[in-house]
């Protein structure tokens, strides 16, 4: 797997501190779900919460990221190690690492009499080492003194059980693994769990428990570590800024260490965005300021463009193009900066009411992406000053705002900005790529530098290209080949990384073109991604005022020398999808892909995101093609969660970076997709109802 | 894992940016690609002035009258953050952090004569959506008029979902608010408003 832009993932880990806070909050376990010390607990996380969790007792680590899906339901990815794992028992590693994946769902809440009462599945698709389940109930005593009691099932129900009420536990060949387990699920031996934990200041919690969990294979088997006790004894600290941290006696014979972070999306770790404010509308200017017939003055809109340009320079807005009519102004603008496309609009509109004459009344921005319209969102001008101070005023202002679709409007020759097309822009920077989860080393980095530069030729049309090279850094120094028995179109990522140096990430010719109100288009030839270049076309289908899109998109492609220069390999694919794009009201968006893959492969991908105002993504996707499980190899099919983490929603300040992360357990062959630069229904997205409203909040921000 | 990598690299992270100093500051915007930016609009010299206090943080810092109409009155530090004023009451801030967003405001009348009113405050959660607090209202006679000589000071009492919060306003004869003490947000806590004099 692969962290794109991956110099985000420290500072996301030091905002997870930030935002925290010191308020109490459902505990977390050395597992990294809601729980005691090594046992779960009945509750769940607030909804959306992200935690990370690092712990390690003995030979036992653990790295854990959950994300509280929904008010009730949390899913969970963990990396676990074990050391002196050959010690007793002979094989090939001496330190075992396995990934593994949970969910969690809250049954009940808790209430005056009623517990609350979570049911969990660990380890659902892993190899199944570590695969357990368990209801437990977790109630309040004052406000200090929490106890919980469960019952547990496989790994939680190695100790002191108390009989298999639903049958013996059956062997599960997990063959690649990467697959459910559902015939497991609640067999076998059931054993209690419990733990009382008492918060005795706030920043202070003592905790202890009685464990179901014998460590069969660790502790029994491997004599990895001697469980002398089921009984474990924590106490944990949150320091100011919100990191959890803890140390415990576990099982009589090992001291535990834990640390955790968390980020809540509802709470912005500096409180929200940080930029100056905007530019005051105040009373029209006096029509006396502008020459009779302004309108057919051409330097007179020449000079309101310019104005415009300067006054929004400062929040990184720029003109394209501004059209006037005695009544009627329309402003494409570029929003390179605020990633609040709501707030974009806000500052454009303000503007235009500072340097257009009294008698236009209605402002039409059009946000243009890669030199295409996205859409027209229109403000009457008597309610940007009408609701400048009014309570509520940014509800008040979506009803009477409209979003529309734009198509064949073009301006003048004469109302684009001067040094708008062409124009060349580049850019140096460092930065910091990593993979994760290598079994010879577990986290690989490189730290490297990348120059970028675009040539924009016309709306629409332009070059674009990205060259890296390392500075230090171990990402290619693996030796490990692969094994697999597809083209080996994604799992040779390790010579490419080493021999890529410098290596041409990028380098193409994109056009966008918009052929009617609902439909988009690109092109795009050259080098499109690190190990494929080729041509790939994509149309896609998207009503501005719909939650839902459909795309098509097409790409013949050739892979590319391991050196990442000029040369190509001799395998070429043609590969291509049909994807249903779907916006659901609460945020979560779902897509689905069907078509070929870049091994040839037919299958499908769906992917869940949920996604907040702020930019927040969190989702899951997973894909299944005619590859066999064996011809894919370890991981039976490809599959993963993502992460996106604005920066400024971390920071405060006006920026559109975020941190990336897709997390996959092992990238192989199957199922994998061609990564070319954007794609077009993120492209337009932003600037379409459902997402508009969503972040509508910043409009008068 | 290996836990020195990743100590290393939180550490450097948190070096860069817990750091105050200003040209780590700019570095790290450089870096990230954005920044503050900048104000759009400044001041005119000479324009009136205020002090602001946010005790939650500690701070005192200068605002300068930026626009003004019949009733509201909108301040602006140097760093662009901004705070509108209608006759005295706070109704909005820009760049504070969890900014009030909009809000309702009770007129002077109804400051000074002992009633009963509804507040209405919107501000911005941290996913950018647009939160309500409603608040029912008292008025109550304070005891400070004597720290601005020649006012009335009176306490707006008020109590929401989110809790109690007490507005503070010294009112001269005219019906001017000459300082106060005004809810902002729970990011943000209080801000206190009060007449820069040289």
């Amino acid at each position: 797997m692969t962290i794109k832009k991956a110099v985000l993932a420290g500072t996301t880990v030091l905002a997870l501190a930030w935002s925290a806070g010191a308020e109490m909050r459902p505990s977390l376990s050395l597992s990294g779900v809601s729980g005691l010390i090594d046992m779960p607990s009945g509750e769940q996380q607030s909804d959306g919460m992200l935690t990370a969790t690092k712990s390690q007792f003995g030979p036992i680590g653990r790295t854990t990221l959950t994300f509280q899906i929904t008010p009730r339901l949390s899913g969970s990815f963990r990396y676990t190690s074990g050391a002196n794992w050959n010690d007793v028992v002979p094989g090939p590693f001496e330190k075992y690492f396995d990934r593994s994946f949970d969910l969690g769902y809250q049954l009940a809440y808790e209430g005056r009499f009623m517990p609350a009462i979570s049911v969990g599945l660990q380890d659902v698709i892993g190899t199944g080492l570590l695969a357990g389940e368990y209801i437990a109930a977790t109630k309040t005593f004052g406000d200090k003194v929490k106890v919980t009691a469960g019952l547990g099932w496989g790994r939680y129900g190695s100790s002191g059980s108390i009989g298999a009420p639903f049958g013996s536990r059956p062997a599960v060949d997990f063959g690649e693994g990467g697959k459910l387990r559902l015939g497991q699920w609640f067999k076998g031996d059931v054993a209690p769990f419990a733990g009382v934990e008492w918060q005795v200041k706030p920043r202070l919690r003592l905790k202890a428990e009685y464990s179901s969990d014998a460590y069969a294979e660790e502790a029994g088997r491997r004599k990895t570590f001697d469980r002398k006790s089921p009984f474990n004894f924590g106490v944990e600290y949150a320091t100011r800024n919100g990191v959890q941290l803890g140390v415990y006696s576990l099982y009589g014979s090992e001291v535990g260490v834990s640390v955790s972070f968390a980020i809540d999306p509802k709470k912005s770790p500096r409180g929200g965005s940080l930029g100056p404010g905007p530019l005051p509308v105040g009373p029209r200017p006096a029509a006396q300021n502008w020459p009779a017939e302004w309108v057919s003055d051409k330097g007179s809109i020449s000079r309101m463009r310019g104005d415009a340009q300067r006054i929004l320079s400062n929040d990184g807005i720029e003109v394209e193009a501004l059209s006037v009519t005695r009544t009627t102004a329309q402003l494409r603008i570029r929003n390179t900066r605020l990633n609040n496309a709501p707030q974009a609009i806000g500052r454009s509109a303000r503007a235009l009411a500072a340097v257009l004459p009294p008698s236009v009344e209605q402002f039409e921005i059009v946000p243009m992406v890669q030199g295409v319209a996205a859409s027209k969102v229109v403000i009457q001008r008597r309610d940007l000053e009408g609701l400048e101070f009014a309570a509520g005023q940014d509800a008040l202002m979506l009803d009477r705002t409209q979003v529309l679709p734009v198509f064949g409007e073009r301006p003048d020759a004469g109302d684009f900005a001067d040094g708008i097309y062409p124009r060349f822009k580049w850019n140096v920077a460092p930065f910091v790529a990593t993979s994760l989860f290598d079994p010879n080393s577990p986290v690989r980095a490189t730290l490297g530098v990348r120059a970028t530069a675009r040539y924009d030729v016309a709306p629409g049309l332009f070059f674009a290209g990205s060259i890296a090279k390392q500075i230090v850094g171990n990402a290619g120094d693996t030796s490990r080949v692969s094994n697999s028995v597809l083209q080996h179109v994604r799992s040779d990522a390790n010579f490419y990384a080493a021999e890529g140096d410098p290596a041409i990430e990028r380098l193409t010719v994109a056009w966008y073109t918009k052929p009617s109100e609902d439909l988009y288009g690109r092109v795009t030839a050259g080098y499109l991604e690190p190990m494929f270049g080729g041509v790939s076309a994509e149309l896609l289908w998207k009503r501005v005022d719909r939650p839902y899109a459909l795309g098509v998109e097409v790409n013949y492609v050739k892979q590319r020398n391991f050196d990442q220069l000029f040369g190509f390999k001799d395998y070429s694919v043609v590969t291509g999808h049909v994807s249903g794009y779907y916006a659901f009201k609460n945020g979560f968006h779902a897509q689905l892909d069907v078509g070929r893959y870049l091994a040839g492969d037919l299958g499908a991908t769906f992917s869940l995101d949920r996604e907040f105002a702020n930019g927040i993504k969190v989702g899951a996707f997973a894909t299944l093609t005619d590859v066999p499980f064996e011809d894919f190899g370890e991981g039976s099919f490809d599959k993963g969660i993502r992460i996106e983490l604005p920066l400024a929603f971390l920071t405060g300040m006006q920026t559109q970076k975020a941190g990336k992360v897709t997390l996959r357990p092992l990238l192989r062959d199957g199922g994998a997709r061609l990564s070319v630069s954007d794609r077009l229904y993120d492209q337009v997205r932003d600037y379409h109802s459902t997402d508009l409203d969503a972040a509508w909040g910043r409009f008068w921000r | 894992m290996n836990p020195r990598s990743l100590v290393a690299a939180l550490l450097a992270v948190a070096l860069l940016s817990s750091c105050g100093s200003p040209l780590v500051r700019a570095g790290m915007s450089r870096f990230a690609g954005g920044g503050a930016g900048s104000p759009t609009v400044a001041p005119a010299a000479g324009a009136p002035e205020v002090w602001v206090t946010l005790p939650s943080r500690g701070v005192k810092f200068a605002m300068s009258q930026l626009t003004r109409d019949e009733s509201v009155v909108v301040w602006a530090a140097k760093d662009g953050s901004q705070l509108a004023l209608r006759n005295g009451v706070l109704i909005s801030t820009r760049g504070f952090g969890r900014d009030l967003m909009s809000a309702d405001a009770p007129s002077i009348p109804m400051l000074l004569n002992a009633s009963s009113h509804s507040r209405t405050f919107f501000d911005l959660d941290g996913t950018d959506t647009s939160i309500r607090h409603s608040f029912s209202c008292a008025m109550e006679a304070g005891t400070k008029a004597a720290d601005v000589p020649g006012t009335r000071h009176v306490i707006e009492a008020c109590t929401g979902e989110i809790g109690a919060i007490r507005n503070e306003f010294w009112i001269a004869a005219g019906g001017n608010v000459l300082k106060s003490r005004q809810w902002v947000s729970q990011g943000v806590g209080y801000a206190a408003v009060e007449p820069k004099v040289e």
